[in-house]
């Protein structure tokens, strides 16, 4: 398994800073190529939310090279890897909450996050909040994570459709994410599989929101995407197209292909 | 701006305040400020004094007022116009007499006129300084500019025209003078009065002269405030321009308002908020005939604002005139909706845009900061009824629904899926009670074992592969 990959981030037509913090790491062990990437949407003001959203992505990095790297050598289930990475989030969520606690801030930050372990054949996302993973093919775009947010719990329980869910003013309510003085929450996992010629698309919701599923598809498809360059045009274009449409917020999206 | 005054209006709560800033030097006089506070009934407005380092305000309560300028775009009788003329006079009187400076009373427009439309009754805002170096008041100026802008259907036409020929006299006579006021008194317009028409018996008669303070009334524990969606970290906030955990506009600022076809704001800040004919409503329209009493009101829960009917007797319309016939009875508002109380237009919209991103699921805020907040944000529990995941068979593509936790099944004779909690933080397990061969992401797990499972999890059972699937 190999990948090509590549982002956009911006801190906006509006807004004087990027809150917005993404990594994408790759290692190679026994000859296969893993992949770990992350975007991170922060949250508070005084430089609270990129403080925070910049925390988290360095922490995964630290655990991706350390805990992770030593589990792979024990040759760990996944249960067990999602079982770290749970724990990691959770004690970066204490972390943040007493920091800000002392500081008198608010603080917090949405993740998610995307795994890919060759060796296992899985792949592993983590999530909360509302920015989202993409599954892009050349035949559709699939959304595989749920946004933790009021409008999209009111999708979900079918008391408002996507559509409408698009224009509802109460985008910016969050219900879960990591920090922000919340204790005791779980966040979301799963494992898929994965095959070549897939792009995985994770983004901030500065980056969705103006743009149509049509355009994700015809812009960030695997065949569109054959090189690092593609990739970064589209991102970019689609950036473009975002502030044209009036986004105030930070954009943020990272691109993978699978090949 | 009125005059040199720097003037605004204020909703606070459920009030609304008609504001003069003043210059920081400037210096009270409190005899006249309690002066203006008992006699609210002779048509002053209340105020209140608000000094600090940086800070020197007058705020004048008008909550459930109208100004005079938008009072007079109806159309009125005659009498009722010289009714309203009569009433100045008698505040002009009483000024006189309690030794209030004419020149102190901010009269330059009709929009700092104030009116009660329920008692009929006049109330103008005095500035209770010691020295004023303000010029806001020309008496002969704001009569004339009132008569200019009132829509009268006449029934005396030599009256109206003796009138304007009066006050375009003294206009003239003024001219010449530095104190605008000086030449004219309460005398002048009395005997016009007096001499051109009988309002004064009428005066007398108008009914409910003592005023009776009407409240919009909200019961509080009904009352969603703003902050009861923020956490409490606000303190140090300051920038709102970027995203933020709470909205670091800490005024009044609403989420959400309606606007008049005057394109007056009315925020809504309280709920349930009413509308209506009577001067009580938190959105009184009370130029209209067909608009009733209380017409409708908008109410707030769950995150979303809902327009309800409160039984009017022409209806109320959303996006719809009422040509169409179609009355609402309770309908959810999105922002840029038109509500029509009958053929009243009003748009609903709700600012969204600097508004940061806020967490509603900081439940320390909640325990803390608001009380209610449990009551109106409730998170929504997974319907019972809704399978909340499945387990597929990898072969057959099967989907086996799991409606409630703990499950089992015939199909997986001594496995049990569970849900473990632990406060609000939650995961699934599953337990192997009795198979003899059960494999779980590529690690066999005899019976007694208990792990963690997530969406996408799979499991060998008896070489059979299932994987498991959390709805969203």
């Amino acid at each position: 398994m190999d990948y090509v990959f590549s982002y956009a981030t911006t801190e906006g037509a509006v807004r004087k800073v990027n809150q917005d913090s993404l990594f994408i790491v790759t290692a190679e062990y026994k000859n296969e190529k893993l992949l770990f990437a992350a975007v991170c949407d922060g949250v508070g003001g005084m430089s609270a939310g990129e403080t925070a959203s910049g925390f988290v992505c360095q922490r995964m990095v630290d655990w991706f090279e350390g805990d992770f790297a030593g589990m792979m050598r024990k040759n760990s289930s996944v249960l067990d890897i999602r079982a770290s990475l749970d724990e990691m989030l959770h004690s970066l969520n204490d972390r943040m909450n007493s920091y800000a606690d002392r500081k008198g801030i608010g603080m917090g930050t949405t993740v998610t996050a995307m795994l890919i372990i060759p060796q296992l054949g899985r792949m592993l996302t983590a999530h909360a909040g509302d920015s989202r993973l993409y599954k892009i093919t050349d035949s559709g775009v699939e959304v595989l994570t749920a946004d933790h947010s009021i409008v999209g719990q009111d999708v979900r329980s079918g008391k408002i459709t996507e559509e409408m869910a698009e224009n509802d003013s109460r985008q910016n309510q969050l219900t879960n994410c990591i920090g922000a003085g919340l204790t005791d929450t779980s966040y979301d996992y799963s494992i898929a599989d994965y095959d070549g010629n897939e792009c995985y698309m994770l983004c901030s919701d500065g980056f969705r929101k103006k743009i149509s599923k049509d355009e994700i598809l015809h812009d960030l498809c695997p065949s569109a995407n054959i090189s690092e360059k593609d990739m970064s045009a589209h991102l970019n274009a689609l950036v473009e197209k975002d502030m044209k449409c009036g986004e105030k917020d930070n954009i943020t999206a990272l691109l993978v292909r699978l090949c | 701006m009125i005059g040199s005054v720097k003037t605004k209006i204020l909703y606070q709560n459920c009030d609304t305040y008609f504001q003069i800033n003043l210059k920081k030097k400037d210096q009270i006089y409190e005899n006249h400020l309690q002066f203006l506070n008992n006699n609210h009934d002779s048509g002053f407005l209340r105020v209140r004094w608000e000094k600090t380092a940086t800070r020197n305000v007058l705020k004048y309560d008008v909550s459930n007022l109208i100004a005079l300028s938008e009072y007079i775009k109806q159309n009125m009788t005659q009498e009722k116009y010289f009714s309203i003329i009569g009433q100045f006079q008698k505040i002009l009187e009483c000024c006189s007499v309690h030794n209030l400076n004419v020149n102190n009373l901010i009269l330059a427009d009709t929009k700092s006129v104030y009116y009660n439309v329920e008692t009929k009754s006049l109330f103008v805002a005095y500035l209770p300084l010691v020295e004023n170096n303000y010029s806001c008041s020309n008496v002969v100026k704001f009569l004339y500019k009132l008569n200019k802008s009132v829509n009268i259907s006449v029934s005396n036409g030599n009256v109206m025209n003796k009138y304007e020929l009066f006050l375009e006299e003294h206009l003239k006579v003024q001219k010449t003078k530095k104190d605008k006021n000086s030449c004219f008194s309460h005398n002048h317009l009395y005997n016009f009065l007096h001499d051109n028409y009988s309002v004064f018996q009428e005066l007398n008669d108008v009914p409910d002269m003592t005023v009776k303070h009407v409240k919009a009334e909200t019961p509080q524990n009904m009352c969603v405030q703003d902050s009861a969606y923020v956490p409490p970290f606000q303190k140090n906030e300051q920038e709102s321009d970027h995203t933020i955990l709470v909205s670091a506009k800490k005024n009044t600022d609403c989420k959400a308002c309606i606007t008049d076809d005057n394109g007056r704001v009315f925020p809504l800040d309280h709920f349930p908020f009413t509308i209506g004919r009577k001067a009580g409503n938190d959105l009184p329209i009370t130029n209209s005939g067909t608009v009733s009493g209380i017409h409708a009101a908008v109410t707030y829960e769950n995150g979303c604002y809902y327009i309800e009917d409160k039984y009017s007797s022409n209806g109320t319309f959303l996006n719809e005139t009422p040509d169409s016939g179609k009355k609402i009875v309770r309908e959810q508002l999105t922002s840029g909706d038109t509500i029509y109380i009958y053929n009243v237009p009003l748009k609903f919209t709700v600012n969204s845009g600097n508004s940061g991103t806020v967490v509603v699921g900081a439940k320390k805020a909640a325990k803390a900061e608001v009380p209610t907040m449990s009551e109106s944000k409730k998170e929504e529990k997974p319907q019972s009824q809704d399978n909340i995941a499945y387990l597929m068979n990898s072969s057959s593509k099967q989907r086996i629904p799991v409606y409630s936790y703990p499950f089992t099944c015939a199909e997986l004779p001594g496995i049990i899926i569970g849900q473990d909690n632990s406060g609000s933080r939650h995961s699934i397990f599953i337990e192997n009670i009795g198979c003899q061969s059960f494999v779980l992401e590529g690690s066999e797990a005899g019976i007694g074992t208990k792990n963690t499972i997530f969406s996408g999890c799979k499991f060998l059972f008896h070489g059979i592969q299932y994987t498991f699937f959390e709805e969203n």
